[in-house]
């Protein structure tokens, strides 16, 4: 699957995302800071969640998000408004960040341009037929998650993974290990563990290095040492058992797991929160290369953040070779990023006061050139990229 | 008749002056936003992006000029002398030109000591009995009006370099003025009358000599271009 367009507008701030088109293997977006490339990143992440979420609408938002998977092509679109205050919305408990305080007004999900699912401010109807009154804290795509002709769609959504949203180092419960295992019985291969994205990725990363010795080593620790030569191994493991000092400090409940590296010349295991950033995110990567399931969307803001030269390049080689199995949609400010990813592919960023625009390079005529400069100084030349924000 | 291919050091402000400054010297030329789109009576302008990076830019463009069929008849290259002495900076430049074989005239055009130095040369600009405490004492210290921009020492300690100095300078004159400047938005410094101040000033002397004499390279650049277009 991958995303084929997205536009998205908050109504309360004024922020628009004019409809744009994505490419199914990689786009990376380029634009001055302050373009509005994260903030894109964050709303299509938004959105997706709040397709398959209870409870999380963003708040007064109106979007358009169409997806092509092997059952066709998606079209979900939704507009969201704020809770009647008699309605009686619990304050208390609620999701984070207010949430809970919207619901949807309109939505639409339509497959082949055939509308499935419709409602209006009053109405619901699913194949034409009317329906009694749904909840409105949910999506559609959510609400008829079983029915085979929405399940591939939501199925597409639960596929966006924002990269490197979260630490490596996590409390998992206290059989966690032991459970994923069991979980993972009889998976036979790396595909049927990459296609588990309800694993917890850490455990989903210790699955592979118990179950699928050959390919943790092939796909992460082979080029982690390649990119690392100082590192002699990577596990992931409890990290009572990586750091036996912390035996005694055991969270409130649950046990933590992590992913450590061993050095040469260095006595001890080094835990994620130990490592350099750069080292952090480069053993991230494989490992989510290594986990995505083919149809996965990775979302990746600052893809070079704390990436030096020495891993940048492999880094970057390695996302090269998957991308069109899985759609990569990055952000970037590197020279080296933008001048080894194809200017076919880069999404050209601007901002006018609250809405943003984004074209491919090929529509700026002063990139679509076959001038000897550098990829990367042709872009910084380019009006559209320095009259960004206006 | 020309087609230029002009390199620029800096990131932005020179990149917008040139652009705007060229065809007041080069009536009949325009710019164009890519190498395929250049002509005759046109001029291509590359952002270098500042020292050293700047040198990898005129490899590339050289590179671009001696492609088979390429319009391009000149080669200039526009830098800073900042700290360094113009001659020594000339010779560097015109050294990886000449390494990289270069099939075309080339002229290097140094400002001394950046482009902002040139902008305190418009007399117009600058107040002579300004509101600012910041731009009296500036003036006290050394007055661009009376004397050559081009000559103007580093006067404050704050300032590790020249052109920070005289950029300083520049900012306090337009905002005594109130003419929005930045690096990106150079504003009213791009216009014709602007330039013409500049071109005005080449013509006074401090101490028997010709102020802006880096400027005054710039605006031998139609007769350059006349002297050496291919016959």
């Amino acid at each position: 699957m991958s995303i084929v367009e997205f536009s998205f507008t908050d109504h309360s701030s004024g922020w628009t995302v004019k409809p744009f088109t994505l490419k199914p293997s990689l786009n990376l977006l380029v634009g001055i800071s302050g373009a509005g490339k994260s903030q894109t990143l964050g709303n299509l992440f938004t959105v997706c969640k709040a397709a398959l979420a209870a409870e999380y609408v963003p708040g007064d938002c109106e979007w358009s998000l169409k997806i092509t998977s092997p059952e066709g092509e998606y079209l979900w679109r939704a507009r969201t408004r704020a809770k009647d205050d008699d309605a009686g919305v619990d304050e208390v408990g609620g999701a984070p960040n207010g949430y809970d305080d919207y619901e949807f007004s309109t939505e639409s999900i339509s497959v082949n341009g055939e509308m499935l699912f419709e409602r209006t401010p009053t109405e619901t109807t699913f194949g034409g037929v009317a329906l009694p009154s749904l909840s409105r804290d949910e999506s559609g795509v959510r609400l008829f998650l079983s029915d085979k002709r929405i399940r591939p769609l939501a199925q597409a959504l639960a596929r966006v993974r924002l990269s490197y949203d979260k630490p490596l180092r996590r409390v998992i419960l206290d059989d966690g290990l032991a459970w994923s295992k069991i979980r993972h019985k009889s998976s036979k291969s790396l595909s049927d563990l990459a296609r588990d994205v309800a694993l917890m990725f850490p455990l989903k990363a210790y699955v592979l290095q118990e179950k699928f010795k050959a390919d943790f080593e092939r796909l992460v620790l082979s080029p982690y040492r390649e990119i690392f030569p100082t590192v002699t191994d990577v596990r992931v493991d409890l990290a009572a058992k990586l750091f036996p000092e912390e035996a005694h400090r055991r969270p409130r409940k649950g046990r933590r797991i992590d992913v450590a590296i061993r050095e040469r010349g260095v006595k001890r295991w080094i835990g994620s929160e130990g490592i350099s950033q750069g080292m952090e995110r480069t053993l991230v990567h494989l490992l989510e290369l290594a986990l995505s399931p083919p149809g996965t969307v990775l979302l990746i803001d600052e893809y070079e953040s704390g990436m030096g030269v020495n891993c940048l390049p492999a880094v970057t080689r390695h996302l090269r070779e998957r991308a069109g199995e899985l759609q990569f949609i990055i952000t970037s400010h590197h020279p080296y990023v933008i001048g080894n990813i194809d200017k076919e592919d880069w999404l050209v960023v601007q901002r006018h006061g609250s809405e943003v625009s984004i074209s491919p390079a090929s529509s700026s005529p002063s990139l679509n050139t076959s001038s000897r400069q550098d990829a990367f100084i042709q872009l910084l030349n380019s009006d559209a990229y320095m009259e960004g924000i206006s | 008749m020309a087609t230029l291919y002009v390199i620029v050091e800096g990131e932005r402000t020179e990149r917008r002056l040139y652009r705007s400054w060229l065809p007041y010297l080069l009536p009949d030329h325009r710019q164009v936003e890519r190498i395929e789109d250049a002509a005759a009576n046109t001029f291509f302008i590359v952002a270098g992006f500042g020292y050293p990076s700047y040198k990898q830019r005129i490899v590339d463009a050289i590179a671009d000029v001696s492609a088979q069929e390429s319009p391009f008849s000149h080669l200039v290259v526009a830098v800073d002398s900042e700290e360094r002495a113009r001659v020594d900076v000339e010779a560097e430049v015109q050294a990886v030109i000449n390494d990289a074989h270069c099939p075309l005239p080339s002229r290097t055009l140094v400002a001394e000591c950046c482009i902002e130095t040139w902008l305190l040369g418009n007399r117009k600009v600058v107040s002579r009995s300004p509101e600012s405490a910041e731009l009296r004492g500036l003036l006290g210290l050394y007055s661009v009006v009376s004397q050559d921009p081009e000559r103007m020492p580093n006067l404050d300690a704050r300032f590790t370099t020249r052109a920070q100095f005289h950029g300083h300078y520049l900012r306090h004159v337009f905002a005594e003025r109130r003419i929005p400047f930045s690096k990106k938005g150079p504003g009213a410094a791009c216009g014709e009358a602007y330039f013409e101040q500049l071109r005005l000033r080449t013509e006074s002397m401090t101490d028997g000599r010709p102020d802006l004499a880096s400027f005054a390279n710039l605006l031998g650049l139609p007769g350059w271009i006349e002297a050496t277009a291919p016959r």
